[in-house]
């Protein structure tokens, strides 16, 4: 990213280069080049934001970088816009559309994937409106979708990657043991034979305070949602997930 | 609205149909959205017990009965199962699972073996 004013005008005569170009101009590779070079800077500035989501950082600057390119190439610089103003959302877009392809676990057509995603906001929305959990019906009466389109839609979601899940959980929100006391404890007290407790108490953090919370709390999935920061959805995800593998561990 | 039966076979590949019918059935309710994430959690729970003796043949039989905005459902397993296998740590942590998920729930073995689960959720006041 240039940072001083005759990098900056260096940037805008590449630019000015680029554009000036024909298509067919070898030069015209070799002065995309060095716009590219100049500005992976802020590839890594984007991509860093979504680290820690599951995937390698390095990929994700790579397929940041495919943004980067696209940008460079529909740039124009006599329209007055900082190229770093203009390059953002389509860097960003890039990264967020491999992390909608890449963390699902099974194809979901693309369709099914935005309405999953409408649902999940129209879900918050309304919920913040009504001050409860919405039906189905008032969720496909607010998309003006079919209600077995909204069905399809949780059912595709269940699809969608654990990796994701975990990493749309704040890392930096205190853990569920600051707020409510130790989660060990919680799951010590279960009456259940020796099989079952080192598996709840062996569970990741994150899953094991869902449950504590959904299950020895009695709370909903919705409250649950609210106090983690993360979509009813993602909570009845990883509540799945941990369920289904519960069971399988106990009756292998 | 009529009932609904489902019959499947008494197998663990099976669930995942258990599961989808049931949030169709249940979108068709006044429940809420966090409801029926629920059901479809106690589902494959009683679904996990009432196939628990792993048998090899037989059905699961699944009555769904829309009531007062809500929803009771009947889910009867085939014969062969017996007391011991639902004191088994899975049948008691799935059947936990199931009364943490539902509004009431009862179990019952007959004395074929045969387990039937009967699952009710609230009553919604605006229906």
């Amino acid at each position: 990213m240039p940072e001083t004013t005759s990098a900056r005008e260096q940037d805008h005569q590449l630019f000015a280069q680029f554009v000036a170009l024909a298509d067919d101009d070898p030069t015209k590779v070799q002065v995309r080049d060095q716009l590219i070079s100049s500005h992976l800077a802020l590839v890594g500035h984007v991509a860093r934001k979504f680290a820690n989501r599951g995937e390698p950082l390095d990929d994700l600057i790579q397929v940041g970088t495919i943004g980067l390119i696209k940008a460079i190439d529909r740039f124009e610089p006599n329209k007055g816009f900082e190229f770093s103003t203009f390059a953002m959302p389509t860097i960003v877009g890039e990264i967020k559309r491999y992390f909608r392809d890449k963390t699902w676990a099974v194809r979901v057509p693309r369709r099914m994937q935005e309405l999953g995603a409408a649902v999940t906001k129209a879900t918050n929305e309304l919920t913040q409106q009504l001050d409860r959990s919405p039906s189905i019906r008032e969720i496909a009466e607010h998309l003006k979708v079919d209600l077995d389109d909204v069905v399809e839609a949780i059912n595709a979601n269940s699809a969608y990657s654990t990796v994701s899940l975990d990493a749309s959980y704040d890392p930096d929100a205190p853990s569920l043991g600051d707020r409510f006391g130790s989660v060990d404890e919680a799951l010590e007290g279960v009456e259940y034979r020796e099989s079952l407790r080192p598996l709840l108490l062996a569970l990741p953090e994150r899953e094991k305070d869902i449950l504590v919370m959904r299950f020895f709390e009695n709370r909903s999935q919705t409250e649950i949602a609210r106090t983690l920061g993360i979509s009813q959805m993602h909570v009845s995800r990883i509540l799945t997930n941990t369920l289904t593998r519960l069971r399988a561990e106990l009756q292998s | 609205m009529s009932n609904i039966h489902l019959r499947v076979p008494a197998q663990a590949e099976f669930v995942g149909l258990v599961r989808s019918t049931t949030n169709s059935v249940v979108a068709r309710t006044e429940l809420g959205i966090d409801e029926l994430a629920d059901w479809s959690l106690a589902m494959d729970e009683a679904f996990a017990i009432v196939i628990n003796h792993k048998p090899t043949s037989g059905d699961v039989l699944i009555d769904y009965s829309f009531v007062g905005g809500g929803i009771e459902i009947k889910v009867a397993g085939p014969v062969g199962s017996s007391e011991s296998v639902l004191q088994s740590d899975a049948c008691r942590w799935a059947w936990a699972v199931v009364t943490g998920s539902v509004s009431e729930a009862k179990s019952d073995i007959s004395s074929d073996g045969s387990i039937t689960l009967i699952l009710k959720s609230r009553v919604v006041a605006s229906a």
